[in-house]
């Protein structure tokens, strides 16, 4: 054997071997979160959640949005976030240092007058400026913390400090979500009687295009645009499949930052977010997981499969790269910081398979694809690529990507099918079969970025221009 | 090399992955037919509704006006009396009965229940009641509850303790539906725990039910189920029933946080002469949710008495446990927030930003 066929044959089967047990565990996916959403369908499809929403008999929630920069829209988010149905609501707006004029509108708009407010820092934070509430009874349920800026997860913080209620969800202020948003999220955290439910996350859903109006959605669209449509794809996929099925398994290791709910009890003994992340949200529900596990305590972490939250996906190639690379840092600081927890038996599901496969899967992912098609340009270079055999291979490869997506297209129908036109449905597979080459392409190479800017350890947000969703 | 040698590592030749591709597309346009039936049906269902709608709204807006002359004086058409052979349309009038039923009241849901029964649509329901299947069990105690078929309460009593628990939840809230407060009989024999979520839903349905006595909550609350004692403890501060006083006392003792919880808000509402010394008894055993749960239901029952059990509070070493104590001691002292600017440490944090978040809450 000589060193070039080793070399070869080591790349050629490792890799294979790799996709296959990638591929197996899609299918493992796509095939366990079917029992997971019909369960989950069954179960809710006929509780009125109408009749409960004015019910004094629910626990409080605290709702906290931290806010930077967001002046062009954040009165009319606000808006849509204060009509929600819920009875026990605290809506939390925290303004992260914003360089724009967030805070001067909102306290020209809800009549605001800071108050004093004692803090119990249970969680160090940057310095609070200020804190105001309404002198309109209307908005009573409004707080307003502005704060030196310390990063999203830093806002967070101080909201959960500031917090009154027993549970927490966050959002992005920039999201809309839906009436009944809260009550479904809050209800699992009710329903569980053996084990403490510590966190439940919700389906973000793509708004690009979809009528909105006083902050409400009012009609749904598919996105025109491809890049936002390919998203619609991936977030069905990663939410309506990928999630449930590790919801079912209790190993879910990411609750989407857009819109979670915690235990707040547990996040402070937690310490809360950490502000050394830029992926402050999957490393909240790593460390969450951590902390109940090492206790023995019998917990869960659960996820909501309705379409309670609405974001703007990004719409062009820069913004979507800033944002990947940050999603590879945060996944990367996050399985650094959690390293322990690596094939460690002691953490259950937690240890032995949540931790293994985000390493191997999602974050080796795009770095094994890389070295793939670098190792294939090579030996296609000193020839010694069968090309029939390649062809069928990547063949192979993209017809199990494509059924993938097809399947997840499929699931959208049958449960929530929110895409309602027939026309629509034949964009989203047409989207689903250009993916893989004027989509995921730019994706591994947002990571690989991501994977050397964490080397050189830049850790910026970056960036995050939006056009705004209609008003 | 011949070709890749898969058949060395996995054998696996390009014939096999030929194969799997072929089996990938052959699921592709399975999966797209699926899709595009999927669509088509569910476009159908969409369409038979609406030209459904017409047809219902009309037997439901006669039934709604009848009167006691003409009882059963709904018109079923030809049309109508063909479309009630389909499971799909009786399902659907079902779910347009149980709504209208849900938006109104008095004399109108009385008709809409019989027009439920001349259409004999409770043969449907007592169908899904007999189903193995635990969803379509759910629905069909569900659609008998609301319809108000106490005829099959003995049927539906015996899932109260189903171990499945939405059968068990839809048949606890059937009963309470037939039956009001007596409804809750189940609670003597349940075995499962009840949810805070099904505990919400209950409670809920009591809204208007006026309880004769609260004998049965006196047992409930020594029941060994733990959710039935905070069960009970709920309905008893949701009818403010003092009868229980005592009883409602000795659950202090019991392990569970919860429980403990539930009393003090109990206690909030129905306090007697001693209930604030006996909490301060309980006091120092316990951890800081019930600590700050304590202080707080000394703010609504306490007395000048607790002032100096309270002064103690305002130095202890939670800071949260501080705040409570002084915002429950501006409540309770003569001199209310006035008296917070005479303590010593007035002028020193945390105690001043405590004092100033009080004396803004005061005036606001």
């Amino acid at each position: 054997m000589t060193w070039q066929k080793f070399i070869f044959d080591f790349f050629a089967y490792g890799i294979l071997f790799y996709s296959l047990l990638l591929l197996l565990f899609y299918l493992f996916i796509a095939i366990y979160s079917i029992g997971e959403i019909r369960k989950y369908l069954r179960r809710n499809s006929f509780t009125d959640f109408r009749v409960l929403a004015a019910s004094d008999q629910l626990p409080g929630i605290s709702v906290l949005a931290p806010a930077y920069n967001e002046a062009a829209n954040i009165i009319e988010n606000v808006r849509s976030m204060l009509s929600i149905h819920y009875n026990a609501l605290e809506l939390i707006i925290i303004n992260d240092g914003s360089k724009d004029d967030s805070l001067q509108k909102l306290i020209t708009a809800y009549d605001l007058y800071k108050t004093n407010v004692f803090i119990n820092e249970q969680i160090a934070t940057k310095k609070v400026r200020g804190v105001y509430k309404s002198n309109n009874s209307v908005f009573h349920k409004l707080i307003v913390v502005d704060k030196e800026n310390g990063g999203k997860a830093d806002a967070l913080n101080v909201g959960v400090n500031i917090a009154r209620h027993g549970y927490i969800i966050c959002v992005d202020v920039d999201c809309i979500l839906e009436q009944d948003a809260l009550l479904k999220m809050i209800k699992p955290f009710l329903e569980e009687t053996k084990v403490r439910v510590i966190a439940s996350g919700g389906v973000i859903r793509i708004a690009n295009d979809c009528k909105i109006e006083n902050g409400r959605l009012i009609k749904i669209n598919l996105p025109k645009k491809f890049i936002p449509r390919v998203q619609t794809i991936e977030y069905i996929r990663a939410f309506l499949l990928g999630r449930m099925a590790w919801s079912r398994l209790n190993g879910l290791l990411l609750i989407s930052g857009a819109f979670g709910a915690f235990d707040k009890d547990i996040v402070i003994k937690c310490g809360g977010y950490n502000t050394k992340t830029v992926g402050e949200d999957m490393e909240l529900i790593v460390r969450m997981r951590c902390y109940m596990e090492e206790n023995k305590l019998p917990y869960k972490v659960t996820f909501i499969p309705d379409p309670l939250c609405w974001t703007e996906a990004p719409a062009n190639y820069k913004i979507l790269g800033i944002q990947r690379n940050r999603w590879t840092r945060g996944t990367m600081e996050t399985l650094r910081m959690h390293k322990k927890l690596f094939f460690n038996p002691r953490y259950g599901v937690l240890g032995m398979i949540s931790y293994p496969y985000w390493f191997f899967f999602e974050f080796l992912a795009p770095v094994i694809e890389f070295i793939g098609i670098s190792c294939f340009l090579i030996f296609a270079f000193l020839g010694l690529v069968q090309w029939a055999s390649f062809f069928t291979l990547l063949g192979c490869i993209l017809s199990f990507g494509f059924l993938y997506s097809v399947f997840a297209i499929l699931m959208e129908v049958l449960t929530y099918n929110q895409y309602k036109d027939q026309k629509d449905i034949f964009k989203l597979i047409l989207t689903a079969l250009l993916e893989p080459f004027a989509f995921h392409p730019f994706i591994v190479w947002a990571a690989i970025k991501g994977n050397i800017d964490y080397i050189r350890k830049k850790n910026k947000w970056g960036e995050m221009t939006r056009q705004g969703l209609g008003t | 090399m011949q070709g890749l040698l898969f058949a060395f590592f996995l054998r696996i030749d390009s014939h096999r992955l030929m194969s799997m591709i072929y089996l990938c597309l052959i699921l592709l346009v399975l999966l797209s037919i699926s899709i595009v039936c999927f669509t088509m049906y569910k476009k159908r269902i969409e369409s038979n509704k609406k030209l459904w709608q017409q047809s219902i709204a009309q037997i439901i807006g006669q039934a709604i006006f009848f009167t006691d002359e003409e009882d059963d004086g709904v018109n079923i058409t030809y049309k109508i009396e063909m479309l009630l052979q389909r499971s799909g349309f009786r399902n659907y009038v079902i779910n347009e009965l149980i709504e209208a039923k849900k938006n109104l009241s008095g004399l109108s849901t009385l008709n809409l229940k019989k027009l439920y029964e001349i259409l004999e649509l409770d043969k449907d329901s007592c169908k899904k009641l007999n189903s193995i299947k635990w969803h379509i069990k759910a629905k069909g105690i569900q659609e008998l509850a609301i319809m108000e078929q106490v005829k099959h309460v003995k049927k539906i009593f015996k899932l109260t303790n189903n171990p499945n628990e939405l059968v068990r939840n839809e048949a606890q809230c059937a009963l309470v539906s037939f039956y009001g407060f007596s409804g809750l009989r189940f609670l003597n024999v349940i075995m499962y725990p009840i949810s805070q979520w099904q505990q919400i839903q209950l409670l809920n349905k009591l809204n208007d039910v006026i309880p004769n006595n609260f004998d049965a909550v006196k047992k409930w609350l020594q029941s060994a189920n733990e959710s039935v004692i905070i069960f009970a403890l709920k309905l008893a501060s949701f009818y403010n029933c003092n009868d229980v006083y005592n009883e409602v006392i000795n659950c202090l003792q019991n392990p569970c946080l919860r429980v403990k919880l539930n009393v003090l808000q109990y206690l909030k509402k129905m306090p007697q002469e001693d209930t604030a010394d006996q909490l301060i008894g309980n006091y120092s055993f316990e951890n800081k949710r019930y600590k700050l749960a304590i202080i707080d239901t000394l703010k609504e029952i306490g007395s000048e008495k607790q002032i100096s059990f309270l002064l103690k509070q305002l130095h202890h070493k939670d800071d949260d446990i501080k705040a409570a104590a002084a915002k429950c001691l501006s409540h309770l002292h003569p001199s209310g927030t006035a008296f917070l600017q005479t303590h010593l440490f007035a002028d020193e944090d945390p105690w001043k930003a405590i004092f100033l978040q009080i004396k803004n809450e005061r005036a606001a």
